[in-house]
């Protein structure tokens, strides 16, 4: 069975928030679904060091496991993306995403995934970063995976992005309050899609990074997507004939 | 018609609430506090660290729920191009369910917080 989103889709939730150094929120929805997995997607910016420090659940009573925290420092600021998941999650509580020091800007996707190998449910995730229009990242995913990918990228200072086509957005925010402007996004894409998870931007001169990982389905993949009938096939006896004398 | 909470603050040290009824049909919630900068040397200054969560409550203020929030200490903050960051912010979805209050809860430590505070639910 493929990795998803639960409830057809509809388990996302975005924040966007700003010069602060933690944010707390409750999605407006409670995880649904079997071998259930809730994946944090954190994009911020900020002109100090550090990455980010934790994000738990529940008055810190469940703790998130980091899959991937990196930053880029292209010109002394720093893209910084974090993924981030929670095994089979309790049916309420508030997610608080905590930083070293206040963040100039920040996007927080949430997503509740169903279907989600509850032992080894990640792949090594991967960062690319760069610069200029397209962003992208390329991840290896088997057919029942779902990857997941975060974007930060800064001097956003016209318009919005365009996720690849086969992404489906978890969380975009575009902001252009300060000269610099910041982009944060966050998506999701089926395994038997192709591996790469791109952003257009509307303007080029950009410094971007991104992060990717792939969640593994809880039944492995078996080479053949769903289980073939044979029930229709000829017996082997019938196709193998004796060899001849 | 969207709800609109915007008035100067000043909170010692501790925890202070405050309720209000949110009209039906609005789902987005901005949650804003101001900082310190060189026209407002009085807001949010270093010492002070604040807390600042929304709770809703669907059934009249029985239960509450938290929304979300903010926290961190105060002092200027710059941008990447120097220029100031005027306050600190959070926005997200709130359940468009009829009936519903919000709680503000602010944690104030380390002095005195004078600050504008902004609610805003669209």
């Amino acid at each position: 069975m493929a990795v998803t989103v639960g409830n057809s889709g509809a388990e996302v939730y975005e924040v966007s928030a700003g010069g602060v150094a933690s944010v707390e929120f409750t999605p407006g929805w409670s995880p649904t679904g079997t071998d259930k997995c809730l994946v944090v997607g954190v994009s911020d910016m900020n002109g100090t060091a550090g990455y980010i420090t934790s994000v738990t659940r529940n008055s810190g009573g469940e703790t998130f496991v980091e899959a991937l925290d990196v930053i880029y420092q292209p010109e002394g600021y720093e893209p910084n993306v974090g993924i981030y998941h929670l095994l089979n999650p309790g049916s309420s509580g508030s997610i608080v995403v905590t930083f070293p020091n206040a963040r100039e800007g920040i996007g927080i996707g949430a997503a509740n995934l169903n279907g989600v190998h509850q032992t080894t449910p990640t792949s090594t995730a991967t960062s690319q970063t760069g610069q200029n229009s397209p962003a992208s990242i390329t991840h290896t995913a088997d057919n029942d995976d779902l990857l997941v990918c975060v974007l930060a990228a800064q001097n956003m200072t016209t318009g919005t992005i365009t996720a690849g086509a086969d992404q489906a957005v978890v969380m975009s925010y575009s902001y252009t309050e300060s000269a610099a402007g910041w982009t944060h996004a966050m998506s999701t894409q089926p395994g038997t899609a192709d591996d790469v998870l791109s952003y257009t931007f509307p303007e080029s001169g950009d410094y971007w990074q991104m992060g990717a990982v792939a969640f593994k389905p809880s039944a492995p993949y078996d080479g053949y997507g769903t289980p073939r009938d044979h029930s229709g096939c000829k017996p082997w006896s019938s196709i193998w004939r004796p060899a001849r004398a | 018609m969207a709800l609109a909470i915007d008035q100067v603050v000043v909170m010692p040290e501790g925890v202070r609430e405050a309720e209000a009824n949110v009209p039906d049909n609005l789902s987005t919630l901005t949650l804003r506090l101001y900082r310190q900068t060189a026209t407002t040397p009085t807001y949010w200054t270093a010492e002070v660290t604040v807390r600042l969560r929304i709770y809703i409550s669907t059934d009249n203020g029985q239960s509450w729920t938290v929304w979300g929030g903010f926290g961190g200490p105060g002092g200027p903050m710059l941008r990447e191009d120097l220029s100031e960051i005027p306050f600190a912010y959070m926005s997200a979805g709130f359940p468009d369910v009829p009936g519903r209050r919000i709680k503000a809860e602010a944690t104030v430590t380390g002095g005195t917080l004078t600050s504008r505070l902004v609610v805003e639910v669209t």
